[in-house]
C-alpha cells in the first residue's frame, strides 16, 4: 500500500511520467511466472516477513561450480540495488614484507582492468547514477556499489572484469602508494584513537596473523612490488574465495542467470586452499602476562585502552561478550559510564567497551579519555578493581534486557537499506558460511541469561592477562608500528 | 551504451520515493512518512531557531538541548538515562545557526512512553548546577584536546575565519570563554523559549500505530499552533557578494610537529546564489568540481598526483546565508603543489575548460545518487526539513532529475565564477611552521598568521 501511494504521488509530480516503459533490466515482470524455476539450484533461503515474531529477509543462496557463493535478496521499495562482493582475504593472509597488500589491492581494484581500463571504473559507475567504495579488515576485503536497477548487468560485467583481469598499471601503482601513506597518517599517525587501536592489536596478537595493522607498515607500503601484489591478487581474488550479494529490486532468476554468464567462466584459484592452510593458523593471543605501555602521542588529554584476549565471531561466548560489553559501557546508564563519566566529579570525558570478534579470535577492550588530572596507572588499578565488583554485583536481568532491546532496534535499523542488508548477510556468510544465521543470531541474543553474562564477565575480565596502553603528549616512549 | 543511459533515467520517472502525508496536531504541523515494514519509528522535531538565539553567549542553545536529560524537578540524570536506555532510545539534537532538529527513535510499542519522557524534559529540565559544572569541564577539556585532531580543528577555525564578519560565524557549541558563563537560569529560560515561543514541525517515519503519540504532544508538551517565532524571518543582515581580490587572503595557523597540512578554501556567500533552481545548480557545480571520485579535484590531486587521500568541495545554504568549502590535506612538502593544482582546477572550471562529457555524466551521477537517498527514511526526512527551512517546495525534491536537465554547461561555469573563482577564495592552512616560508615564497597570497588558541 505504501509503495502504491508513492507511485501515484510521483506520477503527479514528474512531467514525463509514463506507465508504458519497458520494465528495467533485472526487475520483476508480472507477465512472467518463472519466479521459482531455479529453485532447484537454491542452496538455502529465508522467506520475507514475520516468522515467530522475528522479521525475516527474503533471500536465496546459490553456489556456482567454480566456487562463487551468491546471495540474492529482493526488495522492491525503490528501483535500485546494491552489490557487495566479499573476498575472503585480509591482512591476516599477508606475509613478511607484504603487510598492507590487501588494503593496497583494495585501492588498486579501482584503477583499471582489461575491459574497464584505468579511470573507467569510477566513470562508468558514476555516469550511471551510482556510487562505489570498499573496505579492508583483518579477515576480508569488501567492494560495494549502489545504483539504479537498470545498471545491474553493467556492474556485474565490471565486477567480473576486475576479478579476473586486474591490470595494476605500474605508474598508478607507484602513485597510489603516496595516497595510502597519506591515509595512514590520517587514520593512525595523527589520530590518538588510531594509535591506541593499532598498538593494542599489535600487543594482544603479537606473533599471530592479527598482529600487523591492516593498512600495513610504512616500510612495506613504500617497498612492496607490483609483481608481489599481482601474485597475491591471482592467489586470492578468485570465485572460490568470493561471496557476492545482490540486494534490491531484482528478479531472482534473471539475476542468477546474469551472474552465471559473467562469473561462471572465471577459473577457481588452485593455490587458494594450500595458501589458506599455511596462513590461517596460530591466531590465539600469546599475551602471557599483564603488560603496560605509555606512548607519546598528540593527545592533550591522556587516552587509554585496557584489553583482554577475546573470542571469535559467531560463537555463543561471542554473543554473550557483546552483551557484556554493552552492559559494561554501552550507554549513559551503563556501569562504567555512571561511575567514571557521569555524576558530580567524573574522572573521564568518555569511555566505551567493545567485544571485537574476528573470524578466528577476538579482543575485548575498554577505551577512554581522561578529563582531569589523574594518574594513568592508578586508573588501571581502579578499573581492574571495579571489574570485580561489576561481575559480582552489577549484572542483573534489567541490565540484560536493556541491551537486548537496543540490539533489536539496531537489527531493524540495519535492514533499512539494500547496502545494510547486503553487508549484514555477507558478514554472516563470510565468517560463518551461512547467511541464514541472522535468525539464530537474534534468537541467541534473546536467549542469553544473566548467569551467562556473569560467567563471561569473570572469564573475560578477571581471569585473563591484560594489556594496558595510553597515548598522551607527555609520554615519551615512541610507538613504532 | 546510449540506450542503457536513456532507459535508466526514464525508469527513474516511473518509480521513486514514497510520498509523505501532511496534517496537524492541535495546530502543530506534522509530516508522516508511512513505513509499515518494520516495528520501529523515528521522530524528528524541527525548531525554527538555532544558535542565532544565543546572542552574546555562544553555545547556550546547544548546551540546553544536550543537557535536556540531565535532570528534572522529579528525576535525576541517572534515572532519566536508565529509563531511556531501557527503551533503547535517547534524544539527539542537531543545532545549526538558523534551526534545530531534535530526534529519537525506537520500537513502535515504546513510542508513547519515550514521547512522554520527551515532554517531561522539554517542560521540566532543571539543569542542576552539579551537572552543568561537569558539562562545562568536559566541554572545555574536549576543546583543549581538539588540537590533537587537526582535521576538526581546521574545520572549526575556517568556519570562524570565513564567516567571522557575519552573524553566522559564532561557534554553535560555544568557546571555552562562553561555556564558562553558562548558567542554570539561562538554560531554563532558553528551554522555555524554545518550548513556548519557537515554531515547531514534527516529522515522523513509521507504521500508522506511531501516530498515537499525537495527543501526548498536546497534553504533556502543551504544544499548539501558538508558538510561531521563526528566526530566519528576523535576520536582517545578509552576506554581501564577494569582492574579487588580486591576491587571495591566506590565513595560516602553525601547529608544531604536524606531519600533514590541512587546507581549507571557500567563503561566506549571499543567499541569492541559491535562489530557486540555483540550489540544484550549485549542487551540480560543486559535484563536478569535488563531489565524487571522478570529480576534477579528485582526479587532479589524488589520481594524477597522489597528493592526498581525499579532497571535497560543497556549497550549501540556510535561509539567510550560505557558504562554500573546499577541503583537503597533504604532506608539508607538497603544500605548494597542492595549492597550485587547486588553483589550476578552479581556473579550468571558471574558464570553461572542463570536459562537456563530465558535465553530462555528473548529472547522471546526481540523479542516481538522489534516488538512493530515499532508501533511508532519515535521509529522506533530513531533506524535507531543509526544504521546509529554506522554504523550498517538496515538489523540487521529487523533480530533481528534471530540474537538472534544464541546466546548460554555461550555467555551471557562471555559478562557478560566483562561488569558486580563485580571486574570491579565502584560504586557510593549518600545519607545521616549516610550511609558512614555502607559501610566502609563492608570492600569491596576502598572508595572515592566526593562533589556534584564539579559536578554542
Amino acid at each position: 500500500m505504501a509503495r502504491l501511494v508513492g507511485f501515484i504521488a510521483l506520477c503527479t509530480v514528474f512531467m514525463h511520467c509514463t506507465q508504458t516503459s519497458s520494465p528495467p533490466i533485472g526487475s520483476e515482470s508480472k507477465a512472467e511466472v518463472s519466479e521459482t524455476s531455479k529453485s532447484d539450484e537454491v542452496i538455502s533461503e529465508t522467506k520475507g516477513g514475520l516468522v515467530e515474531g522475528i522479521y525475516q529477509i527474503d533471500a536465496k543462496k546459490y553456489k556456482l561450480p567454480n566456487g562463487l557463493t551468491l546471495i540474492l535478496s529482493k526488495n522492491t521499495k525503490l528501483p535500485v540495488f546494491s552489490v557487495y562482493t566479499f573476498y575472503k582475504v585480509g591482512s591476516k593472509h599477508e606475509t613478511k614484507g607484504m603487510t598492507g597488500a590487501s588494503h593496497f589491492l583494495e585501492h588498486m581494484m579501482f584503477k583499471g582492468a582489461k575491459k574497464f581500463a584505468q579511470g573507467r571504473f569510477d566513470k562508468v559507475i558514476e555516469s550511471n547514477g551510482g556510487s562505489s567504495n570498499a573496505y579492508t579488515n583483518y579477515d576480508e576485503t569488501v567492494y560495494y556499489e549502489s545504483l539504479p536497477i537498470t545498471s545491474l548487468e553493467l556492474i556485474l560485467d565490471l565486477e567480473s572484469d576486475r576479478m579476473q583481469n586486474l591490470l595494476l598499471e605500474p605508474k598508478a601503482f607507484e602513485s597510489e602508494k603516496q595516497v595510502v601513506l597519506e591515509e595512514r597518517k590520517m587514520r593512525y599517525e595523527n589520530s590518538p584513537r588510531g594509535q591506541l587501536y593499532i598498538g593494542m592489536m599489535n600487543k594482544v596478537f603479537k606473533g599471530t596473523p592479527y598482529e600487523v595493522p591492516v593498512i600495513g607498515t610504512i616500510e612495506d607500503i613504500k617497498s612492496v612490488s607490483r609483481d608481489a601484489v599481482f601474485k597475491y591478487f591471482k592467489d586470492f581474488y578468485a570465485p572460490n574465495n568470493a561471496i557476492m550479494l545482490v540486494v534490491g529490486d531484482i528478479d531472482y532468476d534473471k539475476t542468477y542467470e546474469m551472474i552465471k554468464k559473467y562469473f561462471g567462466p572465471i577459473p577457481a584459484s588452485e593455490a587458494l586452499a594450500s595458501l589458506k592452510a599455511q596462513r590461517e593458523v596460530g591466531f590465539e593471543s600469546k599475551l602471557n602476562k599483564n603488560e603496560t605501555d605509555h606512548y607519546q602521542g598528540k593527545s592533550e588529554n591522556p587516552m587509554f585502552t585496557l584489553a583482554f584476549p577475546g573470542v571469535k565471531y559467531g560463537s555463543r561466548d561471542g554473543y554473550v561478550g557483546d552483551i557484556l560489553s554493552s552492559v559494561l559501557a554501552g550507554s549513559k546508564s551503563s556501569f562504567l559510564n555512571k561511575k567514571y563519566v557521569e555524576g558530580k566529579a567524573p574522572i573521564l570525558n568518555s569511555i566505551s567497551a567493545s567485544n571485537y570478534t574476528l573470524e578466528n579470535t577476538g579482543v575485548f577492550f575498554v577505551m577512554g579519555e581522561i578529563g582531569k588530572k589523574y594518574n594513568l596507572d592508578t586508573l588501571k588499578t581502579d578499573l581492574l578493581k571495579d571489574f570485580k565488583n561489576f561481575c559480582s554485583n552489577e549484572i542483573n536481568d534489567r541490565e540484560i534486557q536493556k541491551v537486548k532491546n537496543k540490539y533489536l532496534i539496531h537489527f531493524y535499523d540495519e535492514l533499512q537499506t539494500n547496502a545494510g542488508v547486503a553487508n549484514y548477510l555477507g558478514t554472516l556468510e563470510s565468517h560463518l558460511g551461512d547467511f541464514t544465521k541472522y535468525v539464530d543470531e537474534i534468537k541467541t541474543y534473546q536467549s542469553i541469561t544473566t548467569a551467562e553474562v556473569k560467567k563471561a564477565c569473570s572469564e573475560f575480565l578477571l581471569s585473563k592477562n591484560h594489556y594496558y596502553m595510553s597515548v598522551w603528549k607527555n609520554n615519551s616512549k615512541k610507538l613504532n608500528i | 551504451m546510449k540506450y542503457i543511459l536513456i532507459t535508466i533515467f526514464s525508469s527513474l520517472l516511473i518509480a521513486g520515493p514514497q510520498a509523505v502525508q501532511n496534517f496537524n496536531w492541535n495546530g502543530v504541523d506534522v509530516v508522516w512518512l508511512e513505513e509499515e515494514k518494520f516495528p520501529t519509528y523515528s521522530v524528528y522535531i524541527y525548531y525554527s531557531d538555532g544558535a542565532l538565539a544565543d546572542g552574546a553567549l555562544p553555545g547556550e542553545t546547544n548546551s540546553m538541548f544536550k543537557l535536556l536529560t540531565n535532570g528534572t524537578s522529579k528525576l535525576t540524570q541517572g534515572q532519566l538515562a536508565e529509563q531511556l536506555d531501557f527503551l533503547g532510545s535517547g534524544f539527539g539534537s542537531n543545532i545549526t545557526h538558523e534551526y534545530t532538529t531534535l530526534s529519537y527513535h525506537g520500537l513502535v510499542k515504546d513510542a508513547p512512553e519515550v514521547t512522554g519522557i520527551l515532554c517531561d524534559v522539554l517542560t521540566d529540565a532543571s539543569y542542576p548546577e552539579s551537572e552543568l559544572n561537569t558539562f562545562k569541564k568536559k566541554s572545555i577539556s574536549g576543546l583543549n584536546n581538539l588540537v590533537a585532531n587537526h582535521g576538526n580543528l581546521a574545520n572549526r577555525m575556517f568556519r570562524k575565519i570565513s564567516l567571522g564578519k557575519t552573524p553566522f560565524g559564532s561557534f554553535v557549541s560555544g568557546s571555552k570563554e562562553s561555556i564558562k558563563k553558562l548558567s542554570t537560569k539561562g538554560l531554563i529560560a532558553k528551554r522555555k523559549y524554545f518550548n513556548d515561543k519557537v515554531y515547531k514541525k514534527i516529522f515522523i517515519s513509521g507504521p500508522k500505530k506511531t501516530l498515537r503519540i499525537g495527543s501526548i504532544f498536546k497534553d504533556k508538551c502543551n504544544w499548539s499552533g501558538e508558538a510561531k517565532f521563526k528566526r530566519a524571518s528576523e535576520v536582517k543582515q545578509s552576506v554581501a557578494p564577494i569582492k574579487p581580490s588580486k591576491k587571495p587572503t591566506l590565513y595560516f595557523a602553525a601547529v608544531k610537529g604536524a606531519n600533514q597540512a590541512q587546507i581549507r578554501m571557500g567563503n561566506a556567500l549571499p543567499i541569492d546564489l541559491f535562489s530557486q533552481n540555483k540550489f540544484d545548480l550549485t549542487k551540480l557545480m560543486t559535484t563536478i568540481l569535488g563531489g565524487s571520485f571522478t570529480s576534477m579535484l579528485m582526479q587532479e590531486l589524488r589520481v594524477k598526483r597522489g597528493l592526498t587521500y581525499g579532497v571535497y568541495s560543497y556549497a550549501a545554504p540556510q535561509a539567510k546565508y550560505a557558504r562554500s568549502v573546499l577541503t583537503t590535506s597533504t604532506k608539508n612538502k607538497t603544500v605548494v603543489e597542492a595549492l597550485n593544482s587547486i588553483k589550476t582546477t578552479l581556473d579550468q572550471m571558471t574558464d570553461s575548460k572542463f570536459d562537456k562529457t563530465r558535465f553530462e555524466s555528473t548529472k547522471k551521477f546526481l540523479k542516481g545518487k538522489h534516488l538512493l537517498r530515499f532508501e533511508s527514511n532519515s535521509n529522506y526526512i533530513s531533506n524535507l526539513i531543509l526544504f521546509d527551512h529554506i522554504q523550498k517546495n517538496y515538489k523540487d525534491l521529487y523533480n530533481f532529475s528534471s530540474i537538472l536537465d534544464t541546466f546548460k554547461y554555461k550555467d555551471v561555469v557562471n555559478q562557478a565564477k560566483d562561488v569558486f573563482a580563485w580571486n574570491k577564495q579565502m584560504v586557510f592552512i593549518l600545519g607545521d611552521s616549516s610550511v609558512l616560508p614555502k607559501i610566502k615564497a609563492m608570492g600569491e597570497y596576502e598572508i595572515k598568521e592566526v593562533k589556534v588558541e584564539n579559536y578554542l
